[in-house]
Protein backbone atom coordinates (compact mmCIF):
# COMPACT_ATOMS: atom_id res chain seq x y z
CA UNK A 1 0.00 0.00 0.00
CA UNK A 2 2.90 2.35 0.84
CA UNK A 3 4.21 2.02 -2.72
CA UNK A 4 0.90 2.86 -4.35
CA UNK A 5 0.57 6.09 -6.30
CA UNK A 6 -1.92 8.68 -5.08
CA UNK A 7 -4.36 7.68 -7.84
CA UNK A 8 -4.15 4.02 -6.86
CA UNK A 9 -4.81 4.98 -3.25
CA UNK A 10 -7.95 6.83 -4.31
CA UNK A 11 -9.10 3.69 -6.16
CA UNK A 12 -8.53 1.63 -3.00
CA UNK A 13 -10.40 4.22 -0.94
CA UNK A 14 -13.21 3.92 -3.44
CA UNK A 15 -13.28 0.21 -2.58
CA UNK A 16 -13.70 1.21 1.11
CA UNK A 17 -10.14 0.39 2.10
CA UNK A 18 -9.38 2.43 5.22
CA UNK A 19 -5.70 1.44 5.13
CA UNK A 20 -5.40 3.35 1.84
CA UNK A 21 -6.94 6.38 3.52
CA UNK A 22 -4.35 6.12 6.32
CA UNK A 23 -1.54 6.07 3.76
CA UNK A 24 -2.98 9.08 1.94
CA UNK A 25 -3.31 10.81 5.31
CA UNK A 26 0.36 10.12 6.07
CA UNK A 27 1.28 11.79 2.78
CA UNK A 28 -0.83 14.91 3.08
CA UNK A 29 -1.70 15.51 6.72
CA UNK A 30 1.26 17.79 7.36
CA UNK A 31 0.63 19.81 4.23
CA UNK A 32 -3.09 20.25 4.78
CA UNK A 33 -2.76 20.86 8.51
CA UNK A 34 -0.05 23.49 8.18
CA UNK A 35 -1.81 25.17 5.28
CA UNK A 36 -4.97 25.58 7.34
CA UNK A 37 -3.02 26.41 10.49
CA UNK A 38 -1.24 29.29 8.77
CA UNK A 39 -4.45 30.34 7.04
CA UNK A 40 -6.49 30.49 10.24
CA UNK A 41 -3.75 30.70 12.89
CA UNK A 42 -5.98 28.45 14.98
CA UNK A 43 -4.88 24.92 15.82
CA UNK A 44 -8.35 23.74 16.73
CA UNK A 45 -9.86 24.83 13.43
CA UNK A 46 -6.88 23.39 11.54
CA UNK A 47 -7.43 19.96 13.12
CA UNK A 48 -11.18 20.13 12.45
CA UNK A 49 -10.57 21.01 8.80
CA UNK A 50 -7.94 18.29 8.46
CA UNK A 51 -10.38 15.71 9.81
CA UNK A 52 -13.23 16.97 7.66
CA UNK A 53 -11.00 16.94 4.56
CA UNK A 54 -10.14 13.27 4.93
CA UNK A 55 -13.69 12.26 5.85
CA UNK A 56 -14.85 13.99 2.65
CA UNK A 57 -12.14 12.21 0.68
CA UNK A 58 -13.50 8.93 2.08
CA UNK A 59 -17.09 9.65 1.11
CA UNK A 60 -16.38 11.50 -2.14
CA UNK A 61 -13.51 9.43 -3.54
CA UNK A 62 -15.71 8.42 -6.49
CA UNK A 63 -15.93 12.09 -7.57
CA UNK A 64 -12.19 12.40 -8.16
CA UNK A 65 -11.43 12.75 -11.86
CA UNK A 66 -7.73 12.14 -12.68
CA UNK A 67 -7.97 14.13 -15.92
CA UNK A 68 -8.88 17.27 -13.98
CA UNK A 69 -5.71 17.31 -11.89
CA UNK A 70 -3.49 15.56 -9.39
CA UNK A 71 -4.68 14.07 -6.12
CA UNK A 72 -2.62 16.68 -4.28
CA UNK A 73 -4.51 19.48 -6.06
CA UNK A 74 -7.82 17.75 -5.26
CA UNK A 75 -6.94 17.36 -1.58
CA UNK A 76 -5.94 21.01 -1.26
CA UNK A 77 -9.09 22.10 -3.13
CA UNK A 78 -11.23 20.24 -0.59
CA UNK A 79 -9.33 21.67 2.37
CA UNK A 80 -9.43 25.21 0.96
CA UNK A 81 -13.19 24.99 0.39
CA UNK A 82 -13.76 23.74 3.94
CA UNK A 83 -11.46 26.43 5.34
CA UNK A 84 -13.23 29.17 3.39
CA UNK A 85 -16.55 27.88 4.68
CA UNK A 86 -15.28 27.81 8.25
CA UNK A 87 -13.86 31.29 7.98
CA UNK A 88 -17.04 32.65 6.45
CA UNK A 89 -18.85 31.79 9.67
CA UNK A 90 -19.32 34.81 11.86
CA UNK A 91 -17.38 33.38 14.78
CA UNK A 92 -14.16 33.36 12.74
CA UNK A 93 -14.39 36.64 10.87
CA UNK A 94 -11.33 37.86 8.96
CA UNK A 95 -9.31 40.66 10.46
CA UNK A 96 -6.71 42.12 8.17
CA UNK A 97 -5.33 45.52 7.41
CA UNK A 98 -3.72 47.10 4.39
CA UNK A 99 -0.12 47.50 5.52
CA UNK A 100 0.69 49.75 2.62
CA UNK A 101 -1.50 52.42 4.13
CA UNK A 102 0.14 52.11 7.54
CA UNK A 103 3.76 51.85 6.54
CA UNK A 104 3.85 54.28 3.67
CA UNK A 105 3.02 56.99 6.12
CA UNK A 106 5.55 55.76 8.71
CA UNK A 107 8.40 54.78 6.43
CA UNK A 108 7.76 56.84 3.30
CA UNK A 109 7.16 53.58 1.46
CA UNK A 110 10.83 52.60 1.49
CA UNK A 111 11.78 48.96 1.76
CA UNK A 112 15.12 48.01 3.28
CA UNK A 113 16.75 44.63 2.70
CA UNK A 114 17.04 41.91 5.32
CA UNK A 115 20.61 42.17 6.53
CA UNK A 116 21.40 38.73 7.94
CA UNK A 117 18.85 36.04 7.09
CA UNK A 118 20.75 33.22 8.83
CA UNK A 119 20.69 35.02 12.19
CA UNK A 120 17.07 35.87 11.67
CA UNK A 121 16.13 32.26 10.89
CA UNK A 122 17.44 31.16 14.26
CA UNK A 123 15.26 33.58 16.10
CA UNK A 124 12.12 31.91 17.33
CA UNK A 125 10.39 35.23 17.78
CA UNK A 126 10.71 35.81 14.09
CA UNK A 127 8.59 32.74 13.44
CA UNK A 128 5.79 34.21 15.49
CA UNK A 129 6.18 37.53 13.73
CA UNK A 130 5.97 35.89 10.32
CA UNK A 131 2.97 33.82 11.38
CA UNK A 132 1.27 36.93 12.62
CA UNK A 133 2.12 38.81 9.44
CA UNK A 134 0.73 35.99 7.29
CA UNK A 135 -2.39 35.86 9.41
CA UNK A 136 -3.02 39.53 8.77
CA UNK A 137 -2.82 39.19 5.00
CA UNK A 138 -5.93 39.44 2.88
CA UNK A 139 -7.28 35.85 2.47
CA UNK A 140 -6.69 35.81 -1.30
CA UNK A 141 -3.08 36.89 -0.84
CA UNK A 142 -2.60 34.44 1.99
CA UNK A 143 -3.89 31.50 -0.07
CA UNK A 144 -1.43 32.00 -2.88
CA UNK A 145 1.60 32.52 -0.59
CA UNK A 146 0.80 29.46 1.50
CA UNK A 147 0.06 27.16 -1.41
CA UNK A 148 3.00 28.36 -3.49
CA UNK A 149 5.78 28.88 -1.00
CA UNK A 150 4.99 26.40 1.73
CA UNK A 151 3.42 23.60 -0.25
CA UNK A 152 5.34 23.81 -3.53
CA UNK A 153 2.30 23.77 -5.75
CA UNK A 154 2.74 25.12 -9.26
CA UNK A 155 0.90 28.31 -10.18
CA UNK A 156 -1.07 26.21 -12.67
CA UNK A 157 -2.23 23.95 -9.85
CA UNK A 158 -3.10 26.88 -7.57
CA UNK A 159 -5.08 28.32 -10.47
CA UNK A 160 -7.11 25.07 -10.55
CA UNK A 161 -7.61 25.06 -6.79
CA UNK A 162 -8.68 28.69 -6.51
CA UNK A 163 -10.29 29.04 -9.96
CA UNK A 164 -8.15 32.12 -10.59
CA UNK A 165 -5.97 32.98 -13.63
CA UNK A 166 -2.23 32.42 -13.19
CA UNK A 167 -1.39 36.05 -13.92
CA UNK A 168 -3.70 37.24 -11.16
CA UNK A 169 -2.15 34.74 -8.76
CA UNK A 170 1.38 35.97 -9.52
CA UNK A 171 0.30 39.59 -9.04
CA UNK A 172 -1.28 38.62 -5.71
CA UNK A 173 1.90 36.80 -4.73
CA UNK A 174 4.02 39.91 -5.32
CA UNK A 175 1.55 42.04 -3.42
CA UNK A 176 1.59 39.60 -0.50
CA UNK A 177 5.38 39.50 -0.41
CA UNK A 178 5.54 43.31 -0.43
CA UNK A 179 3.11 43.50 2.47
CA UNK A 180 4.96 40.86 4.45
CA UNK A 181 8.27 42.56 3.74
CA UNK A 182 7.01 45.90 5.01
CA UNK A 183 5.57 44.37 8.13
CA UNK A 184 8.65 42.34 8.92
CA UNK A 185 10.99 45.30 8.40
CA UNK A 186 9.14 47.16 11.08
CA UNK A 187 9.12 44.25 13.52
CA UNK A 188 12.72 43.09 13.11
CA UNK B 1 11.40 41.65 -22.85
CA UNK B 2 11.41 40.77 -19.15
CA UNK B 3 11.90 44.20 -17.57
CA UNK B 4 8.81 45.63 -15.91
CA UNK B 5 7.23 42.21 -15.46
CA UNK B 6 8.12 40.59 -12.18
CA UNK B 7 6.24 37.37 -12.85
CA UNK B 8 9.13 35.73 -14.62
CA UNK B 9 11.23 36.18 -11.46
CA UNK B 10 8.81 33.90 -9.66
CA UNK B 11 9.11 31.32 -12.42
CA UNK B 12 12.89 31.41 -12.03
CA UNK B 13 12.82 31.24 -8.22
CA UNK B 14 10.41 28.31 -8.17
CA UNK B 15 11.90 26.69 -11.26
CA UNK B 16 8.61 26.68 -13.17
CA UNK B 17 8.86 26.42 -16.90
CA UNK B 18 10.97 24.60 -19.47
CA UNK B 19 14.76 24.78 -19.57
CA UNK B 20 15.04 27.21 -22.50
CA UNK B 21 12.61 29.64 -20.83
CA UNK B 22 14.54 29.52 -17.56
CA UNK B 23 17.93 29.89 -19.25
CA UNK B 24 16.56 32.90 -21.19
CA UNK B 25 15.64 34.51 -17.89
CA UNK B 26 19.06 33.76 -16.43
CA UNK B 27 20.74 35.31 -19.47
CA UNK B 28 18.58 38.37 -19.08
CA UNK B 29 19.47 38.74 -15.40
CA UNK B 30 23.16 38.67 -16.27
CA UNK B 31 22.68 41.65 -18.55
CA UNK B 32 20.08 43.62 -16.60
CA UNK B 33 21.18 45.07 -13.26
CA UNK B 34 17.68 46.17 -12.23
CA UNK B 35 16.15 42.74 -12.71
CA UNK B 36 19.12 41.13 -11.00
CA UNK B 37 18.58 43.33 -7.93
CA UNK B 38 14.86 42.62 -7.97
CA UNK B 39 15.56 38.89 -8.03
CA UNK B 40 18.04 39.17 -5.17
CA UNK B 41 15.46 41.09 -3.14
CA UNK B 42 12.80 38.48 -3.85
CA UNK B 43 15.17 35.68 -2.84
CA UNK B 44 15.90 37.37 0.50
CA UNK B 45 12.24 37.95 1.26
CA UNK B 46 11.27 34.39 0.47
CA UNK B 47 14.21 32.98 2.44
CA UNK B 48 12.94 34.72 5.56
CA UNK B 49 9.59 32.96 5.14
CA UNK B 50 11.40 29.62 5.39
CA UNK B 51 11.84 30.29 9.11
CA UNK B 52 8.37 28.86 9.64
CA UNK B 53 8.51 25.20 10.56
CA UNK B 54 5.77 22.69 9.94
CA UNK B 55 3.80 21.57 13.00
CA UNK B 56 2.33 18.12 13.66
CA UNK B 57 -1.43 17.66 14.04
CA UNK B 58 -2.74 15.71 17.03
CA UNK B 59 -2.85 11.92 16.61
CA UNK B 60 -6.54 12.02 17.61
CA UNK B 61 -7.37 13.40 14.16
CA UNK B 62 -6.41 10.19 12.37
CA UNK B 63 -8.22 8.11 15.02
CA UNK B 64 -11.38 10.13 14.48
CA UNK B 65 -11.13 9.75 10.71
CA UNK B 66 -10.66 5.97 10.99
CA UNK B 67 -13.55 5.78 13.43
CA UNK B 68 -15.73 7.49 10.85
CA UNK B 69 -14.59 5.11 8.11
CA UNK B 70 -15.21 2.11 10.39
CA UNK B 71 -18.80 3.24 11.00
CA UNK B 72 -19.47 3.64 7.30
CA UNK B 73 -17.81 0.28 6.57
CA UNK B 74 -19.94 -1.50 9.16
CA UNK B 75 -23.10 -0.02 7.65
CA UNK B 76 -22.03 -1.10 4.17
CA UNK B 77 -21.13 -4.59 5.40
CA UNK B 78 -24.46 -4.91 7.15
CA UNK B 79 -26.24 -3.92 3.96
CA UNK B 80 -24.26 -6.44 1.95
CA UNK B 81 -24.90 -9.23 4.45
CA UNK B 82 -28.56 -8.26 4.65
CA UNK B 83 -28.80 -8.47 0.88
CA UNK B 84 -27.14 -11.87 0.79
CA UNK B 85 -29.00 -13.38 3.74
CA UNK B 86 -32.48 -12.24 2.92
CA UNK B 87 -34.54 -13.61 0.08
CA UNK B 88 -36.08 -11.28 -2.46
CA UNK B 89 -39.34 -9.54 -1.40
CA UNK B 90 -41.79 -11.80 -3.29
CA UNK B 91 -40.32 -14.94 -1.77
CA UNK B 92 -40.32 -13.21 1.63
CA UNK B 93 -44.08 -12.52 1.32
CA UNK B 94 -44.86 -16.08 0.20
CA UNK B 95 -42.72 -17.56 3.00
CA UNK B 96 -44.39 -15.19 5.46
CA UNK B 97 -47.91 -16.21 4.42
CA UNK B 98 -47.03 -19.92 4.63
CA UNK B 99 -45.41 -19.38 8.03
CA UNK B 100 -48.35 -17.41 9.46
CA UNK B 101 -50.85 -19.95 8.06
CA UNK B 102 -48.92 -22.80 9.69
CA UNK B 103 -48.81 -20.97 13.02
CA UNK B 104 -52.56 -20.27 12.82
CA UNK B 105 -53.24 -23.89 11.91
CA UNK B 106 -51.06 -25.30 14.72
CA UNK B 107 -52.51 -22.91 17.32
CA UNK B 108 -56.08 -23.69 16.17
CA UNK B 109 -55.45 -27.43 16.61
CA UNK B 110 -53.91 -26.87 20.03
CA UNK B 111 -56.80 -24.61 21.05
CA UNK B 112 -59.41 -27.09 19.86
CA UNK B 113 -57.73 -29.78 21.98
CA UNK B 114 -57.29 -27.75 25.11
CA UNK B 115 -59.87 -27.55 27.89
CA UNK B 116 -59.73 -23.73 27.69
CA UNK B 117 -61.00 -23.95 24.13
CA UNK B 118 -63.96 -25.95 25.30
CA UNK B 119 -64.77 -23.15 27.72
CA UNK B 120 -64.32 -20.45 25.04
CA UNK B 121 -66.39 -22.46 22.59
CA UNK B 122 -69.29 -22.46 25.01
CA UNK B 123 -69.36 -18.62 24.96
CA UNK B 124 -70.49 -16.36 22.08
CA UNK B 125 -66.84 -15.40 21.43
CA UNK B 126 -65.80 -18.90 20.38
CA UNK B 127 -68.93 -19.43 18.36
CA UNK B 128 -68.49 -16.33 16.27
CA UNK B 129 -64.79 -16.80 15.49
CA UNK B 130 -64.21 -20.50 15.56
CA UNK B 131 -60.83 -22.00 16.43
CA UNK B 132 -59.08 -20.65 13.33
CA UNK B 133 -60.44 -17.17 13.97
CA UNK B 134 -59.18 -17.09 17.55
CA UNK B 135 -55.79 -18.42 16.46
CA UNK B 136 -55.56 -15.70 13.78
CA UNK B 137 -56.47 -13.07 16.38
CA UNK B 138 -53.75 -14.33 18.72
CA UNK B 139 -51.17 -14.27 15.91
CA UNK B 140 -52.26 -10.75 14.90
CA UNK B 141 -51.96 -9.47 18.49
CA UNK B 142 -48.57 -11.13 18.95
CA UNK B 143 -47.36 -9.70 15.62
CA UNK B 144 -48.47 -6.19 16.63
CA UNK B 145 -46.69 -6.54 19.94
CA UNK B 146 -43.43 -7.67 18.33
CA UNK B 147 -43.59 -4.90 15.70
CA UNK B 148 -44.09 -2.26 18.36
CA UNK B 149 -41.30 -3.72 20.44
CA UNK B 150 -38.74 -3.58 17.63
CA UNK B 151 -39.93 -0.29 16.10
CA UNK B 152 -37.28 1.85 17.90
CA UNK B 153 -34.58 -0.40 16.42
CA UNK B 154 -36.09 -0.10 12.94
CA UNK B 155 -36.31 3.68 13.34
CA UNK B 156 -32.67 4.03 14.38
CA UNK B 157 -31.43 1.74 11.62
CA UNK B 158 -33.37 3.76 9.03
CA UNK B 159 -31.84 7.04 10.19
CA UNK B 160 -28.36 5.57 10.34
CA UNK B 161 -28.68 4.44 6.72
CA UNK B 162 -30.16 7.77 5.68
CA UNK B 163 -27.21 9.65 7.20
CA UNK B 164 -24.76 7.31 5.52
CA UNK B 165 -26.36 7.84 2.10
Amino acid sequence: MQNCTDKELIEHINDRNSKALSVLYERYNLGVFNFVLRYTNNREIAEEVLQETFVRIWYASHTYVPEKGSVKTWVFTISLNITRNEMSLKRYSYQYVEYEEIFESENNGEISDFSNPIDILENIELQDTIKYAIEKLDPFLKEVVLLKHFHNLKFREIAEITSTPEGTLKARFHKAINQLEKYLKKEI
Amino acid sequence: MYCGNKNYLLDLYYNEGNNSYLSDIKNHLEKCENCKNEFAKLQKSLTVLNAIKFEQPSSIVLKNILKETAISNSIVNNEVSNESNFLNPIIQIVVGIIFVSLVVYVISIKISLSPIWNYIKSTWFGDSFGSIGVAALIVFLLGSFVTLAISPILFLTYHQRKNFN
